[in-house]
């Protein structure tokens, strides 16, 4: 029995047995999507995944701590609002909500603790100073220093000097300020008020949630909290409020990922509102409209389940296909059927009207879906893992549409027909076929003529056709959150987009040494006014050659003589010992530590508490380090003069021994472009590899479809 | 029955001595020692301090004299064992220690928390802006009033927890008291106000040439 009449019998008498089958499928499909799919939203996604820059960026996007961080913009340009103490009012709210770890809305040492975290930091950091500088610091751990800086000090505490009570306070010893000295260099400070705009019509805070992953999911339920305190914030403020803006990596992914889920379902809806349509002009019946939908959306769902199982993540965009495989899917069924319904038209029973369809059509469709298929396969070559996946599940969904047109839609359609009396849409294209076949020269010259004309059309210098390669394009142009980073930027050239720098490095030694060998260069960068300015979290890198080497010097000292020289010098100059209980802490702490005890030497989350604004600081070593599985990778900001290029940033920049990974996105004044790079080879940008990845894909995708074309036509000869 | 009237007599004192002015009444207030700055813009007066430190056992005391120019500049200088002199021009602002032969310079618009702090604490001598910094309530005392600031920012509030300032029915401060958040407190009194004009050199200052000096906010 041939292949179509055993189809045609198979849909006839095995309905039931057919409709099991697909329901077990679907059952299978299902449960794979529940199980197996996570599904992503991350822009990143769609960019080519061999780039060192997009994989560096990937790093600094999901494994740092600023991937839970909002940055929040207060912004009033109506000169109406207090600003700072709306700040504060919203500052001072947000820390109550249960879902926020901490607050930023100033800096660190003018913070509530701020100082107190500061000289906490102050020892392992005083440790990790090089030899000379921790020589030179442990002068003032003499007794005759202690007993010389206090007498002064107290001399000009009554002589009411502000700076001599701020260092009896805070560093009666001497000790704190060189060591947190590193931190000046390695933090860009570059305007009065570090977060607020130079023209004062914006304030930033920053906040990090407590959001457990970094999915779709979570990142909308905490923008659903947002978008509730926002209201209720503002309802607790009398007079008049900012504009609270609200964007950083939690907002975009939250809001696209709604709007992804809303397109997905306007596509799906569009494309089967006009399918249904076309059906219905060309048909006018509505259960194989319902039987092709049917099948369509079976189609999707294996599609996807298939997808599934090859990858462990699909991005959202990959749900594009359900719209492609309606507009594509559905020529499958209107050719089956339209064969079909001829065939009943002319008084031919159900299973021979399947089998002429299949026998008429099949070959057609199956080699269709094989082209479709293999030219969306195509999409392998793209490096783009948001288009791999695309390319992937179209495959599988078209060659299911293929098969599932030439059995299972003929299973929902059934027996039954009605037969129409007129088909005004045969009858016009009966009529069209006879025209072209009594003229076929005019009619291919006319249509010849109108291509020509296209195509010239096409050449001439009307209008502009602007290829964006700039990844956020990719953002929704209407983006909240893409909308108030560009404002924040605006108001705020150092909040411009940085480069990034990552660090690779195998242990703690390596990772103090490369931090300052970068820290030292691009220092020079910015005296030579090369870059703009560079921020790192070298000052924060301890060395444990160093820590050993210095806590070894430390067993010299007589900390016991220390000790009375303070208890003394305090008593004969009338000053607290209450207020100086700080100071002989830290002189128990260099004791200990010379003693052996390397704990006291630890930075780490015990020395600064979690709602610390210091971490906001340290977070590019602090937190990498409790959060990352890299646990020494960390990263460095820093920003480049906008009239100078990137391209040679990497040479410039980065000594050759530290293997650094740069990335980074900016939107330059003359309009956006992307700068995304790869750091060994700084010349290839983007926009060079969508060009390059078009033009092959293009040609692969003409060779496929041209190879399937040949065997199609070859097909009946092999046959025989 | 005795000691019932004393109370009574006690609480009707304490009713006339310190009466609260309603939100309109301090607002009239605030307004005429306004007039009264801008009448009399420049004044000098000799002070005596004292101060109360967490860092010290004992309160520090110290006198000197102080003139002062709206809208911020002022000559604060005092004398005794540890003497020091504080000018500031509006643009920079000097202290400078004698015993010690230090001067440390702070120059204005560099951070904006020292300009912030600076302002406030001229807001409480020329009572221009004061709205902007601090919540004042107002008292009618005996022979003038008292005024009782609490600053609304938290920057300000990390540097000043309180300050009250006594007025007299001239609108002369007598008086003016600071706590700090630490605990500390800063008593001033105020003796010999002269509301006459000062000579633009008052406001200058050029540290000796041996002193060392020092920028505490960075250059």
């Amino acid at each position: 029995m041939s292949l179509d009449r055993t189809f045609a019998r198979i849909v006839t008498h095995h309905r039931l047995a057919l409709g099991l089958a697909v329901v077990a499928m679907l059952i299978a499909a299902l449960l794979t999507i529940r199980f197996r799919v996570h599904f992503a939203s991350d822009v990143l996604d769609l960019l080519p995944q061999q780039f060192e820059a997009v994989k560096a960026f990937k790093v600094f996007d999901r494994e740092f701590s600023q991937a839970r961080e909002l940055t929040i913009g207060l912004l009033d340009e109506t000169g109406q609002v207090d600003l700072d103490a709306f700040s504060e009012h919203f500052s001072e709210k947000l820390r109550e909500e249960p879902w926020i770890a901490r607050v930023m809305d100033r800096s660190p040492l003018e913070s509530p603790g701020g100082l107190e975290a500061a000289r906490a930091l102050a020892l392992p950091l005083l440790l990790n100073l090089d030899t000379p500088d921790f020589d030179q610091a442990l002068h003032a751990v003499a007794p005759d220093e202690i007993a010389a800086r206090l007498k002064k000090l107290h001399g000009e505490l009554e002589a009411g000097s502000p700076k001599a009570e701020f260092q009896l306070d805070f560093d009666p010893l001497g000790l704190v300020a060189p060591a947190l000295k590193p931190l000046g260099s390695s933090f860009s400070i570059e305007q009065t008020r570090p977060l607020a705009s130079p023209d004062g019509t914006l304030r930033i805070v920053l906040a990090k949630t407590k959001q457990t992953d970094l999915g779709a999911k979570t990142c909308q339920e905490i923008m659903d909290k947002v978008e509730d305190f926002k209201k209720r914030v503002l309802a607790d403020w009398s007079g008049p409020a900012p504009k609270i803006l609200v964007t950083g990596r939690t907002p975009y992914v939250g809001e696209l990922s709604r709007t992804m889920g809303s397109d997905v379902i306007s596509t799906v809806v569009g494309s089967v509102v006009l399918v249904t349509a076309v059906f219905l002009l060309g048909f006018r019946r509505i259960r194989p409209l319902f039987s092709i939908m049917v099948v369509l959306a079976l189609c999707c769902v294996i599609a996807v389940a298939l997808g599934a199982l090859v990858f462990r993540e699909l991005n959202m965009i990959t749900i594009g296909l359900c719209s492609i495989l309606i507009g594509l899917g559905v020529d499958f069924g209107m050719m089956l059927y339209a064969v079909y319904e001829r065939e009943r038209e002319t008084g031919g029973d159900h299973e021979a009207a399947i089998a002429a369809a299949i026998r008429s059509q099949g070959k057609g469709v199956f080699f269709g879906s094989l082209t479709t298929a293999a030219a969306f396969l195509c999409f392998l070559r793209s490096q783009s893992t948001g288009f791999e996946q695309l390319g992937v599940l179209i495959a599988f969904g078209i060659l299911c549409a293929g098969l599932f047109m030439a059995t299972v839609f003929f299973g929902f359609i059934g027996g039954k027909f009605r037969v129409k009396g007129a088909d005004w849409l045969w009858t016009g294209g009966a009529h069209f076929v006879r025209f072209v076949h009594r003229s076929p020269r005019a009619f291919f010259l006319c249509f010849a003529a109108l291509l020509c004309g296209c195509a010239v059309f096409a050449f001439l210098p009307i209008g502009r056709v602007q290829f964006d390669a700039n990844p956020r394009s990719l953002e929704p142009k209407d983006s909240r959150a893409g909308i108030a980073l560009r404002t924040i930027q605006s108001k705020m050239p150092i909040a411009a987009e940085p480069v990034i720098v990552l660090l690779r490095s195998a242990n703690a030694e390596q990772f103090h040494d490369g931090w300052a060998k970068l820290q030292a260069s691009w220092t020079n960068l910015v005296a030579e006014k090369k870059i703009r300015s560079a921020a790192s979290p070298a000052a924060l890198a301890i060395s444990p050659a160093r820590l050993s080497a210095n806590a070894a010097r430390l067993q010299s000292i007589d900390f016991a003589a220390s000790r009375t020289a303070l208890t003394n010098t305090i008593t004969a100059e009338g000053l607290s010992a209450d207020a100086f209980k700080p100071a002989f802490a830290t002189l128990d702490s260099l004791k200990a530590i010379a003693h052996g005890d390397r704990q006291r030497a630890r930075l780490g989350a015990r020395r600064c508490p979690r709602d610390s604004t210091w971490w906001f600081r340290a977070r590019s070593l602090l937190f990498a380090r409790s959060k990352s599985r890299r646990p020494l990778t960390s990263h460095q900001i820093t920003r480049s003069p906008p009239s100078r290029k990137r391209s040679s940033f990497g040479k410039r920049s980065s000594p050759r021994q530290v293997p650094v990974l740069i990335s980074g996105l900016e939107l330059h004044p003359a309009g956006p472009r992307a700068v995304v790079r790869r750091a060994s080879s700084p010349s290839s940008p983007s926009s060079w590899w969508s060009s390059m990845s078009f033009s092959c894909f293009s040609f692969i995708v003409a060779l496929s479809r041209f190879s399937f074309s040949c065997l199609a036509s070859r097909f009946p000869s092999l046959r025989s | 029955m005795r000691t019932a009237l004393a109370l009574c007599f006690l609480l009707l004192t304490l009713s006339l001595r310190a009466a609260d002015l309603t939100a309109p009444e301090t607002q009239a207030l605030l307004k005429n020692l306004q007039e009264h700055r801008a009448k009399y813009p420049s004044l000098s007066a000799d002070f005596v301090e004292e101060r109360t430190s967490h860092l010290l056992n004992k309160p520090i005391s110290s006198e000197g004299n102080i003139a002062f120019q709206v809208p911020n500049k002022f000559r604060r200088e005092v004398i005794g064992k540890s003497p020091s002199i504080t000018v500031s021009n509006g643009q920079k602002l000097w202290i400078y220690y004698p015993n010690f032969k230090e001067a440390e310079l702070y120059t204005l618009g560099q951070k904006a928390f020292f300009d912030d702090s600076i302002a406030a604490l001229t807001a409480g001598l020329n009572f221009q802006r004061v709205d902007q910094y601090y919540s004042v309530k107002a008292a009618h005392e005996d022979h003038g009033y008292r005024l009782f600031l609490t600053p609304r920012g938290s920057g300000l509030r990390r540097m000043v927890k309180e300050l009250t300032v006594w007025v007299d029915d001239e609108y002369k401060i007598d008086r003016s008291e600071t706590i700090l958040p630490k605990g500390d407190r800063i008593v001033t009194i105020y003796k010999n106000q002269r509301p006459t004009p000062l000579s633009p050199g008052t406001f200058d200052f050029t540290p000796p040439a041996d002193a060392h000096i020092s920028q505490p906010l960075g250059k």
